[in-house]
């Protein structure tokens, strides 16, 4: 039986897909059963030998005709068993037995690892039922194996460009000499706004777009990935293309390049780097927009934390005075541009900004007195003089980043007004009645305003609060869940991964103790402080750092976590500080516990008043 | 294995031993600046020296120099602030085998330990 077509190439293609030969007959039948097969079927290239209906070995036409052809040959081997004519064949490596799953490139592998007068002897391979339940094996002639290679190799290569054609990422292989390989993805071209990169010089290409500084670093770096003492996930962090800005020589366009380098198998040829490079302009503009769009929500945020403590009547008293005092002093400093700031006015706007300082202070609108402060000081800067048209600039720039706060205050305001129905944050309305509701209250728009759920739980009521305290408490509760919602409670995806309730529990429990102390405990189940993170801090400024104790004291130093960087590493601190100098002043102390990722307590103790209120 | 670990400052030595106590290290030098580990390194031969570039008398690309030029084989981790990329690079150039960028947490030391010990086996075989 003989099959001389090749099935469809494909690269899963395996040797026992290949058309083959079926003859057979036993190695120790004589040579003259041999002889009328190969006379009878003059295509056979080879005949399968078995040994009790197992195939052993092969012997193909070429080996016949050769040991046939000897002196005395045919008399020699034909009336003898088969065996004796297989001995200078099995002495040389005999027959190559495959399994039919063997993949084509690895067959012509073994087939050409062979001593060399076989190399062209066909393969012998071993059938698994699938392809023939009654045959064991079949001969594939090792110049049909060869053909499905070449044209598999011709169909890899069709592929390969095809896909150096469409990919997208920019794909190019660099020589240890640095010059850039033909297989390059047809998207470098784009990339790098340049044709015809085959057999350029790495470096000169990059001239193309980069100051020459960096090609020569590009070009350093280069060579160490073909140094084998050097490991290459090891200096993946100086590659000095990690990312680039470039401009495009034909078009100037800006560009932000990413370069990744990767040695490519040494087993095969010279060794080559493969340069993958990638366009993120786009993604870096989106991230950009992005981190501006968080950083606008945390100032919302900011803002929204600040204006808690401000009585919205207050407020919008102030915001009215301080805008027509922004938009009269804008004018004003149109005016003085146009000739020179008049002195009494100049001293006239300093005075009012000075007093509106002041009432954003005793307001505590934190931000504004802030804003405010720094309008002052480039007032200051104008009286003085020696400002000149910069120090206009500067004023009028104050006086818009004043304007932004204002705008921005009234919609975080409104939005409040929306949440609670009314009016801005929690208020001091004088009495102690709402104290534990107004906290409530606090929790539920701040928590909703941080989308992080979160509901306030007291185990004391209203009566029992020590009327005495009553101010501290307020002043340190706000601060405590302030602390709590910004920096403990996580957001719900995170709590429910970590198995915890989504809506966090902000507890506050208050004990009247016999020895006259009363104990608060404001308890939040958020992600707790993460100790090492304080401690790296702690070791990082000098601090001690050794029990967890002195860690706990470090987060109520004033300057340890103000900084907001800071505050969202450690986990805690917005004015710790101050919460415990208010607590030191009324004779009592306060200290933290916390377990990271499950809880974090804030311990109150307090002299016991001598009036409580009624039990 | 001996490890000689090179760096001005007593931290930073004392963070990357620490990194490194799990890892079956055997003896650990010590040296503030590239003669004192140039010394150590010639006496002791260690396995591996991890190399910070900026030090007083002798710098890190100068100590890498000097020990590849006493031992061709030396395994050298360069562990330091990248300020520059041509230094870094230049390390690499003199025979360093990779370059830990500070501030670097114990486990990004732990891990290229284990990638140089795995990388030297290859290399025997």
């Amino acid at each position: 039986m003989t099959q001389r077509t090749l099935p469809t190439i494909t690269p899963s293609l395996s040797i026992g897909d290949l058309p083959g030969f079926d003859a057979a007959v036993e190695i120790d039948a004589r040579g003259k059963k041999l002889a009328k097969l190969f006379h009878d079927l003059p295509d056979l290239p080879g005949v399968l030998l078995t040994e009790q209906g197992v195939a052993r070995s092969a012997v193909s036409r070429r080996y016949y005709l050769e040991m046939i052809g000897r002196y005395c040959g045919r008399d020699l081997y034909l009336p003898r068993p088969i065996r004796l004519m297989m001995e200078r064949f099995e002495e040389r490596g005999g027959a190559l037995l495959l399994p039919a799953a063997m993949g084509i490139e690895e067959a012509v592998r073994c087939g050409l690892d062979r001593h060399p007068d076989l190399v062209y002897e066909p393969l012998v391979v071993a059938l698994d039922s699938d392809h023939a339940p009654d045959l064991a094996a079949r001969l594939v002639d090792f110049e049909t194996l060869l053909v499905a290679d070449s044209k598999l190799t011709i169909l890899r290569n069709a592929q390969m460009g095809q896909i150096l054609d469409t990919i997208r990422d920019g794909l190019l292989l660099v020589t240890r000499d640095q010059v850039v390989l033909g297989e390059y993805s047809r998207s470098v071209e784009t990339l790098f706004g340049t044709r015809a990169i085959a057999g350029r010089r790495f470096s000169d290409l990059l001239g193309d777009f980069l100051e020459p500084e960096r090609c020569e670093l590009a070009q350093g770096f280069l060579s160490t990935l073909f140094d084998s003492n050097v490991i290459e996930s090891l200096v993946a962090r100086i590659n000095p293309l990690a990312r680039v800005e470039a401009r495009l020589p034909a078009t100037g366009e800006r560009r932000v390049l990413t370069f990744r380098f990767t040695r490519g198998t040494q087993t095969e040829g010279a060794p080559t780097v493969l340069v993958r490079v990638d366009d993120v302009t786009r993604a870096e503009e989106l991230a950009l927009a992005v981190t501006a769009e968080r950083e606008r929500s945390e100032r919302r945020l900011g803002l929204a934390l600040a204006l808690v403590e401000v009585p919205p009547e207050e407020l919008a008293g102030l915001i009215g005075r301080i805008d027509r005092m922004r938009e009269a002093l804008g004018r004003g400093i149109e005016t003085w541009r146009a000739s020179a700031p008049i002195a009494a006015e100049v001293d006239t706007a300093f005075r009012e900004v000075h007093a509106l300082k002041g009432e954003a202070g005793l307001a505590r609108f934190e931000p504004a007195r802030r804003e405010l402060h720094a309008l002052e000081d480039s007032l200051a800067a104008l009286r003085s003089g020696n400002g000149g048209a910069e120090a206009m600039d500067a004023a009028a720039k104050r006086i818009d980043l004043l304007g932004a706060l204002l705008a921005e205050t009234r919609e975080v305001t409104a939005h409040f007004a929306g949440l609670a129905g009314n009016g801005a944050g929690a208020r001091r309305d004088g009495s102690d009645s709402g104290l534990l509701s107004g906290m409530a209250r606090l929790v539920a728009e701040l928590a909703a305003e941080l989308g992080r759920p979160a509901r306030f739980v007291s185990r004391a009521r209203e009566t029992e609060l020590p009327e005495r305290w009553s101010g501290l408490l307020r002043d340190v509760l706000v601060q405590l869940v302030r602390n709590s919602l910004a920096h403990g409670v996580e957001p719900a995806e995170e709590r429910l991964r970590a198995g915890k309730p989504e809506v966090a529990t902000l507890q506050l429990a208050l004990r009247t103790h016999d020895e006259g102390w009363t104990e608060w405990v404001f308890q939040d189940d958020g992600r707790g402080i993460d100790w090492e993170r304080v401690r790296q801090r702690a070791e990082g400024q000098g601090l001690p750092a050794g029990s967890q104790t002195e860690l706990a004291e470090l987060l109520f130093l004033p300057g340890f976590s103000t900084a907001r960087e800071t505050t969202a590493h450690a986990g805690r601190g917005v004015g710790l500080d101050l919460v415990r100098d208010r607590i030191s002043e009324a004779g009592g102390s306060i200290s933290v516990h916390s377990e990271s990722g499950s809880f974090c307590a804030f311990q109150i103790l307090l002299p016991a008043p001598v009036e409580v209120g009624a039990r | 294995m001996k490890l000689l670990v090179v760096d001005d400052s007593l931290v930073m030595r004392n963070a990357i031993a620490r990194s490194l106590e799990a890892e079956g290290i055997e003896e650990v030098l010590f040296a503030e600046d590239g003669e004192r580990a140039l010394h150590l390194f010639d006496h002791h031969r260690p396995e591996l020296v991890t190399m910070d570039l900026t030090m007083p008398r002798l710098d890190g690309l100068g100590a890498i120099a000097a020990i590849r030029a006493l031992e061709p084989n030396a395994t050298i981790l360069v562990i330091s602030a990248l300020n520059s990329h041509r230094d870094a690079i230049e390390a690499v150039r003199r025979g360093a085998c990779g370059f830990l960028t500070k501030p670097f947490t114990a486990d990004e030391v732990v891990e290229a330990i284990r990638l140089i010990a795995e990388h030297s086996r290859r290399d025997r075989n």
